[in-house]
């Protein structure tokens, strides 16, 4: 065993800091900062309500063809009993996480998941 | 490992470590899952005093006694506990292995930020199943940096303390050249 | 005792070596965490049939302010792009010349262009029929054989002249001619939408309409754009990302909109010699270019084309690269596509 050591910080005690901070700087980046926790963003021609994804239930959500449901539940939401004609929308669901939508259209409803998304927008 | 003397000075540092780790789960924490991890310091005092197979014993005996005592062998607790510990020992004895270049400091940053990577990577593979923890790592990571500062100063000052204390009039001298 | 070096006095040098490393690791977080402050304005609008979203970097007032005039000027092209809003449609469905409104003049220059590029495979006077489907209206369903036969006569953008002076004109004189431009229309306003802020000075941003869009500037942070594409099988997946600076890029998808009928799929991309939906193995057509509106008319006619053809068009073209997705095969790429322009497979 040949024990001791440098006394005080040395330069190299500071290389090595360093490395642990820029470790941590680049984990933090990309990671982002903590997920607040699902919430679903639903936006009609008036009126924009945000519905926590852990509230289970049976909303009604209204546009000029008429009032759809968006139902949550399981931590997911998805479209019911659209008064539109392609019920495109409710095949679109359930959605779960961040930045999935259901859309529909014609009764002009967006139901989005908010949060950090890793791309800027989806060709469709 | 021979000497009665040393054999004293080590069960020592052991004790002190537990009683150091046992203080800490006493206090109430400021910030939850934030760890200073003081019985660090009695590790380090042993690598300056004896050199890399003792600082093993001291957290090794650390680690046992607080799993013994303060909860079950294979408890999640327990098991993390371990984990921190061996990747804080492997991470100590790399650094001391790059050759006298790092001082204390220096070998309690790496022990430290070393015991939060670990805790979390086992604990986001065997508990919790998801990357997500790894979204306190920052957080975490900067606190390791900070406690590990603090607990090389400790050390540092300890380590003079007792060469001080230990052989009188011959300051400056190299720890191990002690007889006990 | 190699490892042993004397203890050095000069203890409060090193404090001060630590400590400056620890202030400048200190600032290069706080910039970076700055860096990561700079977030965009994000702004949606129902306008042309879909949903338009804008999102401009950086986030501050004069960039809602430009946002909000971006949205206008979309929405004064839906005013006169569409049959429903605008005489000019009406009097050509009824065989008379009629005067092209300026906004649609480049809207049609660009539908002619693309039509005669990919030999009628996108046809902007597929309005008839398009409209007996019922996809304009969202009532879809079955057309007869005898209106489809007749409704596919008028078909064929050849059939009409532009003069000089911006009269559109049906040949022979007389034959109803039904345009369909909103497709292109769209894409054209996302392209107008973009210069508007770009001359507002907006540094960076995107414009996404429904799908069809088109990134401007330098994203902060990052650089570049990611842009997903969009799984045909599965409405909440992506088959890949794409890398991109500066561009368009547009999908036509066969799961957009379409009714199904004793469990078969009628989809919304007719073919222009047949009138009925396009089946030819191809999920959905992407195109990457620079103008989104070529770019959408593009992805329309790719899609009928077919596998073969349709790349080859793709290829054929300076500047525009494109992914085609072929039931039961790998996806088609051009060959610029995860050279020049990355992309990801998922």
């Amino acid at each position: 065993m040949t024990p001791g050591f440098r006394k005080g910080p040395t330069l190299w005690d500071g290389v090595l800091i360093t490395v642990f901070i820029v470790l941590t700087i680049s984990v933090a980046m990309m990671m982002g900062s903590p997920d607040p926790g699902s919430v679903l963003e639903v936006k009609t021609l008036t009126e924009e309500v945000r519905i926590p994804l852990d509230r289970d239930g049976r909303y009604a959500v209204s546009g000029p063809l008429g009032t759809a449901f968006v139902v949550v539940e399981d931590g997911g939401a998805r479209m019911e009993s659209a008064p539109c004609p392609l019920k495109i929308c409710e095949t679109m669901g359930p959605v779960t996480k961040s930045g999935q939508t259901i859309l529909c259209l014609p009764n002009r409803i967006s139901a989005r998941v908010l949060g950090k998304v890793p791309v800027d927008a989806v060709s469709r | 490992m021979r000497s009665p003397g040393k054999l004293a000075t080590l069960s020592m540092l052991i004790c002190s470590a537990f009683a150091l780790a046992s203080l800490e789960r006493l206090i109430p924490n400021p910030v939850p899952m934030v760890r200073f991890g003081l019985g660090n310091i009695m590790t380090l005092t042993a690598f300056a005093f004896f050199g890399v197979e003792a600082g093993i014993w001291v957290t090794g005996g650390r680690v046992a006694l607080v799993a013994l005592i303060w909860g079950g062998i294979l408890s999640p607790t327990a098991v993390l506990s371990m984990a921190g510990g061996a990747a804080s020992l492997v991470a100590m004895i790399a650094v001391m292995k790059l050759g006298g270049r790092f001082s204390l400091f220096g070998i309690s940053v790496a022990g430290a930020y070393a015991h939060v990577l670990a805790q979390i990577t086992v604990a986001s593979t065997l508990y919790v199943r998801s990357l997500d923890l790894f979204r306190i790592l920052p957080f975490l990571g900067a606190t390791a940096i900070l406690t590990g500062l603090l607990n090389g100063a400790v050390a540092q000052i300890l380590v003079s303390k007792m060469e001080t204390r230990l052989k009188p009039g011959k300051r400056g001298r190299e720890p191990s050249d002690f007889a006990f | 005792m190699s490892n042993f070096r004397p203890s050095r006095p000069s203890g409060i040098k090193h404090c001060r070596t630590i400590l400056a490393t620890v202030l400048i690791g200190t600032l290069i977080l706080t910039s970076v965490a700055c860096k990561k402050g700079i977030q965009p304005t994000r702004e949606t609008r129902f306008i042309m049939g879909t949903l338009v979203e804008i999102v401009a970097y950086p986030s501050s007032e004069t960039t809602r302010a430009a946002v909000n005039r971006a949205f206008e000027r979309m929405e004064e092209i839906e005013d006169q792009a569409y049959p429903d809003r605008s005489e000019f449609f009406l009097s050509l469905r009824e065989g008379k010349p009629s005067a092209l409104p300026e906004v649609l003049a480049r809207v049609l220059d660009k539908a002619l262009s693309v039509a005669s590029e990919s030999e009628g495979a996108f046809d902007p006077t597929l309005g008839r029929v398009v409209s007996l489907w019922g996809f304009d209206r969202n009532e879809p369903g079955i057309p007869a054989d005898e209106d489809l036969a007749a409704a596919l006569r008028t078909v064929g953008y050849r059939r009409l002249s532009v003069d000089s002076d911006g009269v559109v004109r049906p040949t022979p004189p007389g034959n109803p001619l039904w345009l369909e431009l909103g497709g292109v229309a769209k894409g054209y306003a996302v392209d107008v939408a973009v210069a508007e802020l770009t001359e507002s000075g907006i540094q960076a941003g995107i414009v996404n309409a429904g799908g069809d869009l088109r990134s401007f500037g330098v994203r902060p942070d990052r650089g570049f754009w990611r842009i997903g594409i969009q799984d045909p099988d599965d409405p909440q997946g992506m088959l890949g990302v794409l890398e991109v600076d500066e561009g368009s890029v547009a999908t036509s998808g066969d799961y957009e909109r379409y009714f199904e009928k004793d469990g078969i799929r009628f989809h919304h991309i007719l073919d222009p010699t047949s009138g009925l939906p396009v089946r030819n193995g191809i999920r959905s057509a992407t195109v990457i270019t620079r103008e989104c509106g070529l770019a959408d008319a593009l992805a329309t006619a790719a899609f009928v084309m077919g596998p073969e053809k349709g790349l080859a068009l793709l290829e054929r073209l300076e500047g525009v690269e494109g992914i085609l997705v072929v039931d039961g095969e790998d996806l088609l790429t051009t060959s610029g596509v995860g050279g020049r322009i990355g992309f990801d497979r998922r």
